[in-house]
C-alpha cells in the first residue's frame, strides 16, 4: 500500500505542477521576448546618449539587437487554448514591434533593403494577425519609400487603406490610429517626388477615404478624429466651405460628448484657418492663431499655428512681426521638421527682403547644417546664389553656386539613400550647367539616369543633358539621353517632341 | 537594565562565537526553500520557472506582473510573502527544533533527545499563533505607515522625497523589529518542558516585554547588515530595475535572505541563552 500511496502522491504533484504548462511555456516565451527587447532598447539608449549619432555600423549593431528578439521566440504563436492564444498574440506583437525597430535602424543605416527583409519576415510570420500584418505593411511602405520606389510605396499604402479598419483610440484618450495618417503619408511621398499636384490629389483621395469611413456609424472619438483629418485636408486643399461644414459637425459632436473636449484646441485652430482662407489679411484670424499657439504651446498644431501666423503676417507685409514669429517657431520648436526648417528658410528670405543680407545669408547657410535631410536644406544653397544674381553680383553668385555644389555633394554622401538625393543631384547638375562645367554635368546626368531612371528630375536632367551633349558635339550621347527619356517616360506630353529631336540627331 | 544589557550582549557574542551548523540546519532548510523560490523566480523565461514562481506570482497579483523587467519590481513582494509563509508554517516546527538543539548542550536534562518530537508537537501551535500574530501586527503597521496622511507628514518633516523615502523605510524597519522583539521569547518559552499554550505564549510575551530594550538592541545590532540591503531594495528598487539592471534585485534579495536568516538564528540563539542565564540566576 505504501509504495502505491507514494506513487499517487507523486502523480498528483506532477499533475499539479504541469497543470497549465502550455500557458506557462507561452508566458515564458513572452518573458524571453521582453528580455531581448529590453536589452535592445538599453543598447539603443546607450548609443544615443552621446552627442553624436551612431554611425551606420553602430546602427546596424542596434538593428541586430532587435533582430535577436526573433531568437527568443518559437513560432507559430497563435495556437492552443484561448489563454495560450491571448499570450501568443501578445508575444507575436512584441516580436513584430521589434522587427519594425530593426527595420527602422536598417533604414537609418542607409540599408532599406534590410528593412524590406524585416518586412518580408513579418509578412511570413504574421499568422493572419491583422495588427502584425499592418505593421509589416507599414515597414514595407517605409522601406519602398526609402529605396526611391515612391509609386510602389503609395500603392502599398492604398492597399492598406482598403485592408485595415481604423481602431478607435483607447478609452479616455484621443490617440489616433496610424492608419488614419496614411493619406497624409501618401501626399508626403508625392511631395518628396517633387509632385506637388500629386500630393494634393492624394489628399483629395484621402478625403474620399475618410468620408467612406463615416458611412458606417463610428465610436464618437474615432468619428471626431476622422472629421479632424478631413478638416486638415480641406484646409490644405484650400476648401473653406467644406472645412467649415466639417468643423461645424465636429463642434456638434464635441458638444454632445464632453469626453471629446480634447479636440477643442484643434477646432479653434481650424476656425482661425478657415477665416484666413476667406480673407488672408484678417487680423483677427492671425491673432486667433497666435493666441492658440500661446494657450496650447504643447499641442501638436501649435508650431503650425505659429508658422501660419507668420506666413499670413508676411503676406500682409507686416515684416517685423512675421520675422519675429518665424524666429519664435525655430526657437520654440527646433525639432519640428515640418515647420522649423521652412521657418528658417522664410526667415532668411524675409531678412534679405528687409535689407539684412548678411543675416539672411547666415540664416540660409545654417539650414543644411541644422536640418540636412529637409527640402529647405535643398533649397537654401541655390537660393543664396539666386539672390546674388538678383543683386547683380555675378562673381559672388558663381562662388555661391560652387559652394552649393559642395553642400549638395556632402548631403548626398552623408545620406545616400535619402528621398532627397535625386533633387540634390539635379541641383548639382543645375549648378554645373550654370558654371559651364559641361563634362561634370554630363557625368551627373549619367549618374541620375542610372540610379533614378524613372524619377521626374531624371526626365528633366536627360533633356538638359541632351542639349549639353549636342552643344559639345556629342550627338550620339545626346541621342542616347533622348532615347532613355522615351523609354522611361513614354507617356510624357513631351514624348513626340523628344522623338523628333532624337530623329534629327540621328540624321 | 545595564546588567541585562551586559548579559544579553554576552549571550549574543556566545551565540556568534559558538556557531554550529547542526543548530542552524533547521533555519538552513527555510533558507534553502527561499533561495529555491528565488532561483525559480529569476528564471521566468523557462517553462519550469514560469509554472512555479510565475504561477505563485499570478496567484498573488495576476498576470500583469509576469513581464520583464517589471517582475523584478514585484520580486521583493513575492519573496516577502514566501518568507512570511515559510516562517509561519515551516518555522513553527523548524525554529523550535533549532532552539532545542541550541538549548540541549546547556541543559541536557531538560531537553533529552528522545523528547524532541513531543516537544516540537507541544511548541507548534504556540509558535504558529505567535508568528501569525506578529505578521499581522507588522502588516498592520505597514498599512498605517503607507497611509497618504502619514507619508505626507513624514515628507513635510524630511523635505526631500529621497530623504522621506529613506525615513519611511527606516521607520518601518525600526517599528517592525520592535514588534518582532516582543515575540522573540515565545518559541524559547514554548520548547521549555511542560509548557501549555497559555503558559508558553503568556510567559514568552511577558519575557519579551520585560527584556524589551536589551533584546531590541541585539535584534537591531544583528539585523544591521540585512537591514542595509533592505534599505537599498526599498529606496532604490525601481531605479535598479529601470536604470541599471533588473537582475540586481534578485541578487540583493538572495543576499538579504542569507544575512537575514543568519541574523534570525543568532537572535533566537541569543534569546535562548539569555533565557537560560536568567533561569539559572533565578534558581
Amino acid at each position: 500500500m505504501r509504495p502505491r500511496g507514494t506513487l499517487r502522491l507523486l502523480l498528483v504533484a506532477i499533475l499539479a505542477l504541469t497543470a497549465g504548462c502550455g500557458t506557462a511555456e507561452r508566458r515564458a516565451e513572452r518573458y524571453r521576448i521582453e528580455q531581448a527587447i529590453y536589452q535592445a532598447k538599453k543598447a539603443e539608449t546607450e548609443a544615443f546618449l552621446g552627442r553624436s549619432r551612431p554611425d551606420s555600423v553602430g546602427l546596424l549593431r542596434l538593428r541586430d539587437g532587435y533582430l535577436r528578439v526573433r531568437d527568443a521566440a518559437h513560432p507559430p504563436f497563435l495556437k492552443g487554448s484561448a489563454k495560450e492564444l491571448a499570450v501568443g498574440r501578445e508575444a507575436l506583437q512584441l516580436v513584430a514591434a521589434a522587427q519594425s525597430q530593426a527595420a527602422r535602424f536598417g533604414m537609418m543605416a542607409g540599408r532599406p533593403d534590410l528593412a524590406l527583409q524585416s518586412a518580408e519576415w513579418l509578412e511570413q510570420h504574421a499568422e493572419g494577425d491583422p495588427m502584425t500584418m499592418r505593421q509589416a505593411d507599414f515597414v514595407t511602405a517605409g522601406a519602398l519609400r526609402a529605396v526611391g520606389k515612391g509609386e510602389e510605396a503609395i500603392e502599398r499604402m492604398r492597399g492598406m487603406l482598403r485592408r485595415y479598419e481604423p481602431v478607435p483610440p483607447p478609452p479616455g484618450t484621443s490617440q489616433e490610429d496610424e492608419i488614419l495618417g496614411v493619406p497624409e503619408m501618401m501626399a508626403q511621398v508625392r511631395r518628396e517626388m517633387g509632385d506637388q499636384a500629386g500630393a494634393l490629389r492624394e489628399l483629395d483621395y484621402g478625403n474620399g477615404y475618410y468620408k467612406g469611413l463615416l458611412q458606417k456609424p463610428r465610436e464618437p472619438m474615432l468619428e471626431a478624429l476622422i472629421r479632424a483629418r478631413i478638416v486638415r485636408n480641406d484646409l490644405e486643399l484650400n476648401r473653406a466651405p467644406e472645412a467649415l461644414e466639417q468643423v461645424t459637425a465636429l463642434e456638434k459632436l464635441v458638444a454632445a460628448h464632453p469626453d471629446l473636449n480634447a479636440l477643442t484646441p484643434e477646432l479653434r485652430y481650424s476656425r482661425a484657418k478657415i477665416r484666413l482662407m476667406t480673407n488672408a489679411a484678417d487680423v483677427q484670424g492671425i491673432a486667433m492663431l497666435e493666441q492658440f499657439a500661446k494657450e496650447y504651446p504643447r499641442h501638436s498644431l501649435a508650431p503650425r499655428a505659429l508658422f501660419d501666423a507668420a506666413v499670413y503676417l508676411e503676406n500682409a507685409k507686416q515684416f517685423p512681426d512675421a520675422l519675429a514669429r518665424y524666429r519664435e517657431v525655430v526657437a520654440l520648436y527646433p525639432r519640428n521638421l515640418d515647420v522649423a526648417p521652412v521657418s528658417l528658410f522664410r526667415q532668411g528670405m524675409l531678412e534679405e527682403r528687409t535689407g539684412a543680407w548678411d543675416a539672411a545669408k547666415a540664416t540660409l547657410e545654417s539650414i543644411p547644417v541644422k536640418y540636412p535631410r529637409t527640402q529647405a536644406a535643398v533649397e537654401a544653397p541655390f537660393t543664396i546664389a539666386m539672390r546674388y544674381y538678383a543683386r547683380g553680383d555675378r562673381e559672388a553668385a558663381k562662388a555661391a553656386l560652387a559652394r552649393a555644389i559642395v553642400v549638395y555633394q556632402t548631403m548626398i554622401a552623408n545620406d545616400s539613400t535619402s528621398a532627397l538625393v535625386p533633387v540634390c543631384k539635379f541641383n548639382v547638375l543645375r549648378g554645373q550647367l550654370s558654371l559651364g562645367q559641361w563634362d561634370q554635368a554630363l557625368v551627373t546626368v549619367d549618374d541620375l539616369a542610372s540610379h533614378f531612371p524613372r524619377h521626374p528630375y531624371t526626365a528633366q536632367a536627360l533633356l538638359e543633358g541632351a542639349k549639353v551633349a549636342d552643344a559639345n558635339k556629342q550627338k550620339d550621347r545626346a541621342a542616347g539621353y533622348l532615347q532613355q527619356y522615351l523609354e522611361n517616360f513614354p507617356t510624357s506630353p513631351l514624348a513626340a517632341q523628344v522623338r523628333q529631336e532624337k530623329d534629327k540627331l540621328m540624321r | 537594565m545595564a546588567r541585562d544589557i551586559r548579559t544579553i550582549r554576552a549571550a549574543a557574542l556566545e551565540a556568534l562565537g559558538s556557531f554550529r551548523f547542526h543548530e542552524f540546519a533547521p533555519f538552513a532548510w527555510i533558507l534553502a526553500a527561499e533561495l529555491a523560490v528565488l532561483i525559480l523566480a529569476m528564471n521566468l523565461g523557462t517553462a519550469w520557472g514560469m509554472a512555479s514562481a510565475g504561477w505563485l506570482s499570478s496567484r498573488l497579483t495576476g498576470d500583469r506582473v509576469l513581464h520583464y523587467p517589471i517582475f523584478y519590481a514585484f520580486l521583493p513582494t513575492l519573496m516577502t510573502n514566501v518568507e512570511a509563509v515559510l516562517y509561519a508554517f515551516a518555522g513553527s516546527v523548524l525554529i523550535p527544533l533549532a532552539l532545542i538543539r541550541v538549548l540541549r548542550p546547556m541543559d541536557p536534562a531538560a531537553f533529552p533527545a528522545a523528547s524532541t518530537g513531543a516537544r516540537l508537537k507541544q511548541a507548534f501551535f504556540t509558535v504558529l499563533v505567535a508568528a501569525v500574530l506578529c505578521e499581522a501586527l507588522i502588516l498592520g503597521w505597514q498599512f498605517v505607515l503607507n497611509q497618504p496622511a502619514v507619508l505626507k507628514a513624514i515628507r513635510a518633516v524630511l523635505r526631500s522625497s529621497f530623504a522621506s523615502s529613506i525615513g519611511v523605510t527606516v521607520l518601518g524597519m525600526l517599528v517592525g523589529y520592535a514588534l518582532w522583539t516582543l515575540f522573540v521569547y515565545i518559541p524559547v518559552s514554548a520548547v521549555q518542558p511542560g509548557r501549555g499554550f497559555g503558559a508558553a505564549f503568556g510567559g514568552g510575551l511577558r519575557e519579551g516585554l520585560a527584556n524589551f530594550f536589551p533584546t531590541y538592541l541585539v535584534v537591531i545590532g544583528l539585523s544591521l547588515p540585512a537591514a542595509a540591503i533592505l534599505l537599498v531594495l526599498q529606496v532604490m528598487g525601481s531605479f535598479l530595475v529601470t536604470q541599471i539592471r533588473p537582475e540586481i534585485i534578485g541578487v540583493l534579495i538572495g543576499l538579504y535572505a542569507i544575512l537575514s536568516m543568519l541574523a534570525t538564528f543568532f537572535i533566537y540563539s541569543a534569546a535562548a541563552r539569555f533565557h537560560q542565564a536568567r533561569q539559572a540566576e533565578a534558581a
